[in-house]
């Protein structure tokens, strides 16, 4: 009786004695890839700090490219500035393999750029930094009246809507116009 | 630095959209029309959870609140354009038919007429996060916003709550009155309005969940208490007497106030409750499981003196010289388990509902299928469920409640089933049914014709007759024959109406 009551109570630690072997497994040589955006300036990225990316995490994953083909082959991001790429890449690198504390301040403070890092952060799917700035755009109406508001996120008056409105119908009437008018210049 | 957020994808306006507090959407509305529109359809496609909307209507201002599951927050009000100099901090702005201006953090709108304006913002707001008013709150000058709210939209107040003002130096007594009379809510009444010592009140009031007089309770008197049809009361400033409280128990004891959970009662002067438990008939305190309730809770609450119900259930009973509190513990069922069958909407689907604390417990044998571990830690089932069967029965649910609730359609099947019952039982023996009178089903009413035997003749006829008049499954389960009628939820009064008329009918021609 007793000793199956030992026998159960020495399994019961074994289980956690392997865990922290499985946890520092990874001894795989980290390996890198490289991007560039307009400014054709290369950076090179581990693949741990892209991994925040869903877009490249998605696009390397299936590749297998050697360190050679990845250093040939930089991914080219014509659509991001240099400089906003810089401080994506900056991001990924701090949190690489860490998840991010909610309350990360840890980004750039340059306000005007945070237009374009949100592009590129949705373009690149990095869902931590995303929501992280968009936690800056929600901040930047907080107590103000709807005039401010209007001013901060750029909202159109409803005069300047219908103002819009009418100038894009004037564009396509004349649009539509010209091109009766060079169909009827074809026919001649 | 402006961020142009109109420009950014949808994905991104939603990601911060949502990160935006109740009062701040309000705010960005007020931007322009094409803001509007798009805070608008977002609500439209999803109904954010668990938010409830409260309209406040008090004195000289209004104001529509969202509460969340963590804050309360007010988003909008309106007040009467003689207060817009002293309060506006941004210079207010001239709208169609009102002014606009921005204090204290919320957008306000300025109305020369109140009622108006109330009614402009709530609809602005309803409109706006595609939710209906939930909880009215109001003093006796917004008694005029339960029906105007109860008619404009589909699904009733929940909640009515009368708060006292100041400013009125008399007695509301007809405003509670109205209140009490007109029922205007679903779940819950607080009242805390000035009452005078004269003023009655002689109809019933519930079912619903909660009933909170707050002050000026005197007027409660022991008819009342019993005709309040609540899970909750609670009652200040009362003037019941030990008596009254003797009658009232005597009446829960023989199944009165059978859905009462809680009554609290705070006096107003001094009670005397000496020798109160003599005639309380103590039973020993009874064996209480709730997993709402810590175990300290439940000993605390059962501190008292316990007293029985005919049918069995326990409550216990505190009391001080200004409180007398009265807790029931209604059976806790460890698991409820039904099938949909008809009344509940298309068989197949079984309907579960499991006491928490017993989850685990399953035996050793039991298949990974019917564990409820399984399912809860999975939050998932083994087999697909029967998405359509669901559905539906949301459906009957819903349908349940529009009718005003399981006792209205409790009360709706003992008028049918005793509408053929009473026939079949005056029919000298014509009509026979078999079934002992305490055991009747209220749900299939099963009888023979011509006898206690059946004349299968007879019946070949009857569901001849009855098929064409549009009845048809009257024929009796096979293994017994004669007649069975099912008069499920789904079957009306008129319908059973028809069957009546054609068995007085045919029995008229027989038993000539």
């Amino acid at each position: 009786m007793s000793s199956t009551e030992q026998g159960t109570s020495s399994a019961a630690p074994a289980e956690p004695t392997t865990a922290p072997e499985s946890a520092a497994a990874p001894e795989v040589p980290e390996s890198f890839y490289y991007v560039h955006g307009k400014d054709k300036v290369v950076h090179k990225v581990s693949a741990g700090a892209l991994q925040h990316s869903a877009l490249i995490h998605g696009m390397i994953s299936n590749l297998g490219y050697t360190e050679e083909q990845a250093k040939a082959n930089p991914f080219p991001f014509e659509n991001i500035d240099g400089d906003i790429l810089q401080m994506v890449v900056d991001w990924c690198n701090q949190h690489k393999g860490k998840p991010t504390p909610p309350e990360d301040t840890n980004l750039p403070k340059q306000k005007e750029k945070l237009f374009d890092l949100v592009l590129a952060v949705n373009y690149l799917e990095i869902k931590e930094l995303l929501t992280y700035c968009c936690k800056q755009v929600a901040m930047m109406v907080k107590g103000k009246s709807p005039e401010e508001i209007r001013e901060i996120w750029m909202i159109p008056t409803d005069a300047e809507d219908e103002a819009a409105e009418k100038e894009a119908k004037k564009r396509a009437g004349k649009e539509a116009a010209g091109e009766t008018a060079a169909a009827a210049g074809d026919a001649k | 630095m402006p961020f142009p957020i109109l420009h950014t994808p949808f994905v991104v306006l939603s990601e911060i959209i949502s990160l935006l507090e109740p009062k701040e959407i309000v705010t960005v509305s007020f931007c322009s029309k094409k803001a509007r529109r798009l805070l608008k359809r977002r609500h439209q496609r999803r109904e954010p959870l668990g938010w409830r909307l409260y309209m406040i209507d008090y004195g000289y201002w209004a104001r529509v609140d969202i509460v969340t599951p963590h804050h309360s927050y007010p988003v909008l009000s309106a007040v009467h354009i003689s207060v817009a100099r002293y309060e506006s901090e941004h210079k207010s702005i001239q709208m169609n038919g009102y002014k606009r201006g921005f204090s204290c953090d919320i957008p306000v709108l300025y109305f020369e007429d109140r009622v108006m304006g109330s009614k402009m913002i709530v609809d602005y707001v309803t409109d706006l996060f595609n939710q209906d008013v939930y909880g009215l709150i109001m003093d006796r000058n917004g008694i005029w916003a339960i029906e105007w709210i109860n008619n404009r939209q589909e699904k009733m107040l929940n909640g009515l709550e009368l708060v006292e003002n100041d400013v009125y130096n008399c007695y509301g007594d007809a405003p509670l009155n109205y209140i009490l009379r007109n029922k205007g809510a679903t779940d819950y009444y607080k009242l805390r309005d000035k009452v005078s010592d004269n003023f009655r009140f002689d109809g019933k009031l519930g079912p619903a969940i909660q009933l909170s007089i707050h002050s000026n309770g005197h007027w409660v008197t022991l008819d009342n208490l019993k005709n309040f049809d609540f899970m909750r009361i609670e009652v200040e400033e009362s003037r019941l007497s030990v008596s009254d409280l003797h009658s009232f128990l005597e009446h829960w004891r023989s199944g009165g106030s059978r859905r009462l959970a809680y009554l609290q009662l705070v006096f107003e002067k001094d009670t005397d409750f000496e020798h109160f438990d003599e005639e309380l008939e103590l039973v020993e305190k009874p064996n209480v499981v709730d997993n709402r309730l810590s175990d300290e809770e439940i000993a605390n609450s059962l501190d008292g003196y316990s007293i029985q119900r005919d049918d069995g259930v326990k409550a216990t009973i505190h009391f001080g010289i200004r409180h007398f509190v009265l807790i029931v513990w209604h059976p806790t069922h460890g698991v409820v388990f039904g099938g949909a069958q008809k009344n509940l909407g298309a068989a197949g689907l079984t309907i579960v509902i499991v006491r928490k604390d017993l989850i685990g417990k399953q035996q050793a044998i039991t298949p990974a299928v019917f564990s409820y571990k399984e399912m809860i830690a999975n939050n998932s089932l083994y087999n697909t469920p029967p998405t359509g069967g669901i559905y539906t029965t949301n459906l009957v649910l819903k349908w349940i409640k529009s009718k005003s609730g399981l006792n209205a359609i409790y009360e709706l099947n003992l008028k049918k089933s005793g509408l053929i019952y009473g026939i079949i039982d005056n029919s000298n023996g014509f009509y026979h049914c078999a079934v002992d009178k305490r055991y009747r089903s209220i749900m299939n009413v099963c009888f023979r014709i011509g006898g206690a035997a059946g004349n299968e003749d007879l019946e070949a006829e009857f569901l001849k007759g009855a098929a064409e008049r549009n009845m048809i499954s009257l024929k009796g389960h096979r293994s017994v024959g004669g007649i069975r009628a099912s008069l499920y939820n789904a079957i009306t009064l008129e319908e059973t109406q028809v069957l009546a008329t054609w068995m007085n009918e045919f029995q008229k021609a027989h038993s000539a």
